[in-house]
């Protein structure tokens, strides 16, 4: 699997808001390829690292290399165009706009049309416009949305935005693809599908995938190694079956105070190594991961 | 030397009455996180309903102050109920624009009651000048800093030791937490307009006792020169409001008497956007704000 | 599940394509199609039939303000950006253009987009400052705009005529067509037939341009950056410069909107492009439905009717000034409304009168429809 060097890099990355630390010092690599999860309690830092990676957040301290270039004091626009795409905790789609003009949105940097050749219908918009819907169709099939693609959003099911949500990342032709709780508030079923969505669109698309996952199961069945997150520090990362054995992993959970966290440890770690079935509860993060409320800081230039 | 001192008195005092519009406009943002343009209608409201109280029904100045400013917070408060509670989180612009509509909407209905014409509402601090070494101050001017410094002080003390005060504060930070603490974000929010429209009203009654800019139509304009000192303070920061007000009142005080024939025509009116824009250009947060790391 | 999407269809990949990319017609249907035709006709057939000049100088002033409202809604209704300082673009677009048109005595074809840009360099200047920070920032700098443009209007007399305004004398004229003299053979026809021409084709042109812009890709960052801005960015969607996209599209067509203004009104002041005109075109995109396309038609048609109303009622409506008396003048009472229909419609029905209409339509089909399914 490894080809020298790692696709991703993060190396003793930190992260302060005012005077709280979210991230305290993290350091992992991804491979090219490779089907990586993020792990750990409530508030252990896991939305925090993947919003330092897509350049919402930045580092306090430490270095994120992609595909050789550094990301650091790269705004989010850049680092998608770089080729990161991610999904949201609680979905971040455009409410009001169709499926397909969503979808279509992964399109964006790749097109170039301004307003005035928009304006007239001319040339280079019109052609972007038509290419950028042929690419987008094929994605709307693999997902199953090509049926609903000129609904407006706001109306459509839950699962059905996660799909949505994920079309779009894809559209982006991601080398990496960041996965933000994908199953949130699914059931048993319901993730099941989802995680076939994503493991088939891994194969179609060549990806490789960073996944925050609350729910062990999945993430015993889909990822090849597991970053485990606790108080903003790296506790554990190994092969999945590995790290749900690790004593730190499993003190991480119990001693947290996340209740459900601790269910699906415990779940994870009775049926995770044996059985590939999905939970039947379904997974706890529709809460708020972030713990820390002042929103202040003087850092930002 | 000394005509500068003597602007600058004028300044503190006009600065003053900026820095509680202003304090109205932070409270609310501070708290409900809305942005209430209808501020400057209060000012319109609180100035009217004392020229009804003391000049119509013939009550004294200080009754008639007083009533009107509840009336003001009540008023306020059945607003922030009926029209901006159900938008106030919707997005950016629907507060706004349902404050603004809000603000648009009472000045003509001052101008039904008491018509357009330009109208006193008296004296009732008197304009004798006090001498305090070469400076002459008028007793308006002093009434106005005075009555100032006590409202701030008073809003100091509610909001650092009463538990109202610190739920309010809470509530902005962190609305959930503040509803586990027992306290309903609708008292807050509905609280914090009536002190908006408190400090507004009580702002437009300076405004128009003799000596200030008086009654009459554009009076509501007059209040909007608040939003300049709230940008150069910054948004949420009650002690960027009073020194942002001191700030504007002097700038614009001096502008008057120095700057208004180089400049052009009603130079002293836009003097304070222009300093909120220079502001703008080099801090954009202002003086007292802090840049905020937006979160998801 | 309304839609129901078995797994399984995500193994169908190699099945040839069952939807064809979408066809990117800016009209798809017929009625669509029949709709736009019967604009067109309706806007040279109209006035050259109808005499009353009074009724349509006020269709005149409500195209303007159409218009003018199609450029607010841009940056309000789609991009999600509050201005309350339209009116200081409108009034930059008519200073200029009666400057270019009447003192430099240039053509339509120049004086017109001159307007627009005119107002599009200032609102470019402003942008970058004004969109620095998320938060009502916009929304004040407008407001400061508004007070700055008077002054600085007020102060050029030479080319505004000062406080007391100026008469424009630019002129109507597309090469040989004067729509204020419009002759059609042996017909002459009056100033407001022909003004009703021009601008009700510029309301074509301007919706015609939205349309296209919001199908296209500037258009969907700026409706995807109002809708979700963090998610845009990290799709690659610049937000300054979408952002900077809006408020320029917007002002330009304010400009535009201006000239218009300036030709038709014969006469501009300084102090007619106050915070009440801003308060006007936000009614007008508030009533007639935030980021629709036709929403802005509707609304400046209703808003412009509210002065002709209360001036037809006044007499008989309370509070109303009556020759001395103190009370409202008919601006005080239109302001009043605009401001209560603002916020009754954010509240009631944020998306409209097209959103209205379209209910009305609804119920109207599937009550016939019903009507036609019962056995008779």
């Amino acid at each position: 699997m490894t080809t020298g060097k790692p696709l991703l890099a993060v190396r003793n990355v930190k992260l302060t808001f005012g005077g709280i630390t979210a991230i305290k010092d993290v350091s992992f690599e991804v491979e090219k390829g490779e089907f990586f999860a993020i792990i750990g309690p409530n508030g252990a830092g896991k939305t925090s690292m993947l919003n330092v990676l897509n350049g919402v957040y930045k580092p306090t301290s430490g270095s994120v290399e992609f595909d050789g270039q550094s990301l650091l004091g790269r705004k989010p626009a850049d680092i998608a165009r770089l080729g990161i795409a991610r999904t949201f905790q609680n979905l971040a789609l455009f409410e009001e706009m169709t499926v397909l003009d969503n979808v279509v949105l992964g399109r964006h940097h790749f097109m170039k049309a301004g307003v005035l050749s928009g304006m007239f219908w001319f040339g280079r918009a019109r052609r972007e416009e038509y290419e950028a819907r042929r690419d987008c169709m094929p994605l709307l099939e693999l997902m199953g949305l090509d049926d609903i693609r000129d609904e407006i959003v706001r109306e459509l099911p839950y699962g059905v935005k996660k799909r949505i949500e994920l079309a779009r990342a894809l559209a982006m032709r991601p080398k990496l693809l960041l996965l933000d709780e994908p199953v949130a508030g699914m059931n048993g079923p319901e993730t099941a599908e989802l995680a076939s969505w994503v493991l088939n669109a891994k194969r179609e698309l060549d990806l490789t995938i960073i996944m925050i996952e609350h729910d062990m199961a999945l993430v015993t069945k889909v990822a090849d190694r597991v970053l485990v997150l606790d108080f903003g520090e790296v506790i554990c990362c190994d092969k999945p079956s590995v790290a749900v054995n690790d004593p730190r992993v499993i003190r991480a959970y119990i001693g947290g105070t996340d209740e459900k966290a601790i269910d699906h440890a415990t779940a994870g770690l009775k049926e995770g190594s044996a059985s590939t079935d999905t939970t039947e509860k379904s997974a706890s993060g529709t809460k708020k991961e972030e713990s820390v409320s002042t929103a202040t800081s003087e850092d930002a230039s | 030397m000394t005509d500068n001192l003597q602007i600058l008195a004028g300044g503190i005092s006009l600065g003053c009455v900026f820095a509680l519009l202003a304090l109205g406009f932070v409270i609310v943002s501070k708290s409900t996180g809305v942005f209430n343009l209808a501020q400057g209608g209060f000012v319109v409201f609180g100035a009217y309903f004392t020229y009804l109280f003391h000049q119509q029904v013939g009550l004294p100045f200080y009754v008639a102050a007083v009533i009107s400013i509840v009336l003001v917070a009540l008023i306020a408060a059945v607003m922030e109920a009926v029209a901006v509670h159900k938008v106030a989180n919707k997005n950016l612009y629907t507060p706004i624009l349902v404050t603004f509509g809000l603000l648009m909407l009472m000045p003509p209905i001052a101008a039904a009651f008491w018509g357009t014409s330009q109208l006193t509402l008296g004296d009732p601090w008197g304009l004798n000048v006090v001498r305090i070494g070469e400076v002459n101050i008028t007793q308006r001017n002093i009434a106005v800093i005075v009555v100032t410094l006590i409202v701030v002080g008073l809003f100091g003390l509610f909001f650092r030791f009463t538990r109202l005060g610190l739920a309010m504060q809470a509530t902005a930070l962190d609305p959930e937490a503040a509803l586990a603490q027992g306290v309903s974000d609708k008292l807050v929010h509905r609280l914090s307009w009536a002190i908006a429209g408190a400090l507004g009203a009580f702002g437009g009654i300076m405004l128009a006792t003799a000596g200030g800019v008086g009654l009459g139509p554009g009076l509501e304009e007059y209040a909007l020169l608040a939003l300049p000192v709230i940008i150069l303070g910054g948004i949420e920061s009650p002690l960027g409001a009073v020194v942002g007000g001191l700030i504007v009142g002097i700038v614009q005080q001096f502008a008057v008497v120095y700057a208004a024939e180089d400049f052009g025509v009603g130079f002293e009116e836009v003097v304070p956007y222009l300093l909120m824009i220079a502001v703008m250009l080099v801090r954009p947060q202002g003086l007292f704000g802090t840049r905020k790391v937006r979160r998801i | 599940m309304a839609v129901d999407v078995s797994p399984g269809v995500a193994e169908k990949k190699n099945t040839p394509s069952k939807h064809a990319a979408p066809k990117l017609r800016l009209v798809n249907s017929r009625a669509g199609r029949i709709g736009v035709a019967a604009f067109i006709v309706f806007i040279v057939a109209f006035p050259l039939n109808f005499g009353d000049t009074y009724w349509l100088g006020v269709l005149n002033t409500a195209g303007i303000a159409a218009i003018a409202g199609i450029g607010l809604n841009i940056l309000t209704g789609y991009a999600g950006q509050l201005s309350l300082g339209h009116a200081a673009f409108v009034s930059i677009g008519a200073f200029t253009a009666q400057y270019v048109g009447g003192q430099l005595g240039m053509p339509m074809i120049v004086w017109l987009p001159v307007a627009g840009i005119a107002a599009a360099i200032v609102g470019a200047a402003v942008a970058p400052f004004a969109l620095r920070l998320h938060g009502p920032y916009l929304a004040i700098v407008s407001l400061a705009l508004v007070a700055i443009v008077i002054w600085v209007a007020r102060n050029i007399p030479s080319i505004t005529g000062g406080n007391e305004g100026t008469f424009v004398t630019a002129e109507a004229t597309l090469g040989p067509i004067n729509f204020a003299e419009l002759t059609i053979g042996p017909l002459a026809f009056v100033r407001e037939q022909g003004m009703f021409i021009l601008i009700w084709s510029m309301v074509g042109v301007f919706l015609l341009l939205t349309a296209n812009v919001m199908r296209t890709r500037a258009g969907r960052a700026m409706q995807a950056v109002r809708d979700h801005d963090i998610a845009a960015e990290v799709l690659g969607v610049r937000m300054m410069r979408t952002q900077a996209n809006a408020f320029v599209l917007s002002t330009f067509i304010a400009g535009v909107a201006g000239g218009l203004l300036a030709v038709n009104l014969e006469y501009i002041r300084p102090d007619e492009f106050g915070v009440h005109k801003s308060v006007e075109y936000l009614a007008i995109i508030v009533i007639g439905g935030l980021a629709s396309l036709w929403g802005p038609v509707l609304g400046a048609l209703f808003v412009t009717m509210v002065p002709v109303i209360v001036d037809l009622f006044a007499d008989s409506l309370p509070f109303i000034q009556h020759g001395g008396t103190d009370g409202m003048s008919t601006t005080d009472m239109s302001l009043l409304l605009y401001g209560l229909l603002i916020v009754i419609f954010l509240l009631a029905e944020p998306k409209g009168l097209v959103a209205v209409i379209r209910r009305i339509g609804d119920r109207v089909r599937r009550s016939r429809k019903a009507v036609a399914g019962s056995p008779a």
